[in-house]
């Protein structure tokens, strides 16, 4: 009986650990309710009072508008509703405790793992897709992104964000200045260089980890660089010259490196014929465009 | 005589070209990678590939797209099998009985029956979509604005209801921030802006994709890396044999066709996905089965009943998306917004002037069913290996695809913006419990609503009546008021009251 007992013991414990756990998110997530009620709360106030400057009678532009036909009927609509979606959840939230849990759970919160993750992509879209060549900017963001979490190493962790968020950050200086811009009429192409420097430092960080931790790091940061590089290498071909879709931004490398080789020796080529057209035809061409 | 001529004439068309045999193969194979590894899933799949099929011919897009649709809801029981990890939402019902199946050294007759009872889910589900769809078009030829705009009210409600059982209105809360961000740009009536803030970019409205990509690709890919999963070791050798076990199908035949109709029923459903669909049929197989404490230790009815719910329900989710043009779970929510893009608006009109086009789709459901089968029972140990591949190598590609994608449709950088803008509120909406169908859903069927409504009010010169003084707008009122009273506390606690005193007085008076 009582070894038992003894067997039982540490499953209870793994019970109770698991129901307590249960106990603390469903706490936490309460607290975030109530936070959660307020923005819902304050975001429907937004929509009926934007929806209410919309025409609802009268004539606005030569269009006679009624309260029925009014472009601010369904935001009106939307915006009471969501008031009252958001007074009912906050009424809830507020009934089980919900601001004392959030004020009690809320030096728990590590924004480390959102800040991360959602800081890379938000970065990679808004500075890299918007101010650099797509295959640099994506070739950057896949050394970094998938070194951060395939390697999987604290200190090198802490060097690549260096590197990555120190080329951010230099980059939103250098756009929001005017200096990049500048600096690209001048010399075309000019700022992605400091994408090919980012990259070069972003591997010899790498490289220099790989050295240290031995042979199993060496294969791995030996398919990240490959990964890195062969994928875009990859996908900015297949959408640029097989489905014909222009890359958001063209630099360095696909405008001088892959524009230039594909329609100077792999693009096929114009065929001209000799027509003999009428001045009639010759006519309606010229008409035509 | 004529649905069946275009029904053999479509799958003739598909199985005699080469190039749509790849489509076909390639999808299915491309649906079952997303749908077998946990992170990724069947609505990303589609989302992703609307990419690609954009320059191909509506037909030939809707092939690739369906087929990857397949192939995606049944890959979630490779991981589910074979590790106890459901690569997606659908197959965790079917991880109950086929991971201890695979435990006992049975992980191929595992593998074998879910293929085959995925394919008979398949082929039911297409049965019906051939039936019902034109039944409903039909009578939804007779609705009027009102009917339309309680419609999209009720997708709207029932999705944020059942995708969020914790609290309903937390559903119907994200159901309302999809329809407000359908309201974004000048208004289709009077083309007066709103909500645009003075950019120019926000004047045509937001584009559907790369909200959909934002919202189902990036909180996904946040959350698995967030997370660091690792998946375990998996060898294609403890695989076995697949046997397609047709001895012990046809002895489960009641509770296949139970599965499969609660897998169309649930797929009809507007934005309820093939996740429920598998755990309800599960508790049926269950409850029903003459063996019932066998279910969760290795029972083949477990995993037969699943696999045949979840594949049913594709089916089930295309009959409200081709009658009515509301979808009914999210990977048709994707597949939806990808007609668009090829100028094909699905509902009761297109079924008026384009006939064919039911025939057409049932015929590559088949076709999807069938390359499904194929693939599962050759492929099985190829996916395997593609699965060894570590989910922190393969999501920073998804994101590159994601950006890609987004762009591509529109050629707007700021479809990117708005892409990564709600993929993060996507996010924290995930993180607080929120369910992403209803937004998508509400951003898809916010504009009818919004057209619906006026227009419904201006023929009746502002009047509401004709709302309650049809029948099936009436219908529509009432369903959409008891789901509302039904998260009222106090109106719920009278309710109940009310109930338990008449069954008081019932028994009393026997």
């Amino acid at each position: 009986m009582g070894r038992e007992i003894m067997s039982n013991h540490p499953e209870q414990m793994q019970e109770s650990d698991k129901l307590a756990q249960k106990t603390l998110e469903q706490e936490r997530l309460i607290g975030w309710d109530f936070v959660f009620s307020i923005v819902v709360l304050l975001f429907s106030v937004f929509i009926v009072s934007n929806s209410l400057t919309m025409p609802f009678s009268g004539t606005v532009g030569g269009v006679t508008t009624t309260w029925y036909e009014s472009p601010g009927l369904l935001p009106l609509f939307i915006g009471t509703c969501l008031f009252l979606a958001g007074l009912s959840v906050c009424w809830k939230s507020a009934t089980e405790n919900g601001w004392a849990l959030f004020c009690q759970h809320f030096s728990e919160i590590n924004p480390t793992g959102f800040l991360l993750s959602g800081g890379g992509i938000i970065s990679y879209i808004f500075v890299f897709i918007s101010w650099y060549d797509f295959f640099l900017g994506s070739f950057v963001f896949l050394l970094f992104y998938i070194g951060l979490y395939y390697l999987d190493d604290e200190k090198l962790s802490r060097r690549l964000i260096a590197i990555y968020y120190g080329t951010i950050i230099i980059s939103v200086v250098l756009f929001l200045s005017g200096v990049g811009a500048y600096a690209n009429r001048v010399v075309d192409f000019l700022t992605d260089w400091i994408l090919i420097a980012c990259a070069v430092l972003l591997i010899t960080v790498m490289l220099q980890f790989a050295t240290r931790k031995g042979q199993e790091a060496r294969r791995k940061v030996r398919r990240v660089l490959i990964i890195s590089c062969v994928f875009p290498a990859i996908l900015v071909p297949t959408f640029r010259y097989f489905l014909l879709v222009p890359m958001p931004k063209e630099g360095l490398v696909v405008e001088r490196v892959m524009n230039t080789t594909y329609y100077t020796y792999l693009a096929p080529k114009k065929q001209v014929e000799d027509g003999n057209l009428s001045d009639d035809q010759l006519q309606s061409l010229d008409d035509a465009f | 005589m004529n649905i069946l001529n275009v029904f053999s004439g479509m799958l003739l068309q598909i199985f005699s070209s080469p190039l749509l045999i790849v489509i076909l193969i390639g999808s299915t194979f491309l649906g079952i990678i997303f749908g077998a590894m946990p992170g990724l899933t069947a609505t990303l799949g589609v989302a992703l590939l609307t990419t690609l099929t954009y320059g191909l011919d509506s037909e030939t897009a809707l092939l690739a797209l369906l087929a990857i649709y397949v192939g995606g809801v049944y890959g979630g029981m490779y991981t589910a099998i074979l590790l106890n990890i459901p690569g997606t939402a659908a197959s965790a019902a079917t991880a109950m009985d086929g991971y201890p199946m695979a435990h006992k050294g049975q992980a191929g007759r595992a593998f074998g029956l879910a293929t085959t009872s995925s394919l008979i889910g398949s082929l039911v589900g297409m049965t019906f979509v051939a039936l019902l769809s034109p039944l409903i078009a039909q009578v939804a030829l007779q609705f009027t604005s009102y009917e339309y705009f309680l419609l999209a009210l009720f997708g709207i409600l029932i999705s944020g209801s059942l995708t969020s059982p914790e609290l309903a209105i937390k559903g119907w809360i994200a159901g309302l921030f999809g329809i407000w961000l359908s309201t974004i740009g000048q208004d289709h009536i009077q083309m007066y802006p709103r909500f645009t803030f003075g950019m120019h970019d926000l004047d045509n409205g937001i584009d559907v994709v790369p909200v959909l990509i934002g919202a189902f690709g990036i909180p996904q890919i946040m959350i698995v890396l967030e997370s660091k999963m690792k998946l375990g070791s998996m060898n294609a050798k403890s695989l076995g044999k697949l046997l397609p076990d047709f001895r012990t199908m046809f002895q489960n035949l009641r509770n296949i066709i139970t599965s499969a109709f609660t897998g169309v029923g649930i797929g009809a459903v507007p934005g309820i996905g093939e996740d429920i669909a598998a755990w309800v049929s599960y508790g049926i197989a269950r409850k029903t089965s003459k063996t019932p404490e066998e279910f969760g230790k290795g029972a083949p009815e477990g995993v037969i009943s699943t696999c045949v719910a979840n594949q049913a329900c594709v089916g089930g989710a295309m009959i409200p998306l081709l009658s009515l043009g509301i979808p009914g779970s999210p990977p048709a929510v994707m597949l939806l917004g990808a007609l668009m893009l090829h100028n094909v608006a699905p509902g009761p009109m297109l079924l008026k002037s384009n006939p064919d086009f039911v025939p057409q789709v049932t015929a590559i459901l088949f076709a999807a069913g069938i390359a499904m089968w194929i693939c599962g029972m050759i492929l099985s140990k190829q996916v395997i290996h593609i699965l060894r591949v570590p989910q922190t190598l393969f999501m920073p590609l998804i994101a590159v695809l994601c950006v890609i994608g987004s762009f591509a449709l529109g050629l707007h950088v700021f479809n990117l913006y708005l892409m990564g803008i709600i993929g993060i509120i996507s996010y924290f909406f995930i993180k607080l419990h929120l369910p992403i169908a209803p937004l998508v859903i509400g951003v898809i069927l916010g504009p009818m609503a919004d057209t619906a409504l006026r227009t419904g009010l201006k023929t009746t010169g502002g009047s509401l009546w004709p709302m309650v003084d049809r029948p099936i707008s009436l219908v529509l009122v009432l369903i959409i008021v008891a789901i509302v009273c039904s998260q009222i506390p106090f109106i719920n606690t009278a309710i109940r009251k009310i109930f338990s005193r008449v069954k008081n007085k019932l028994a009393g008076a026997y």
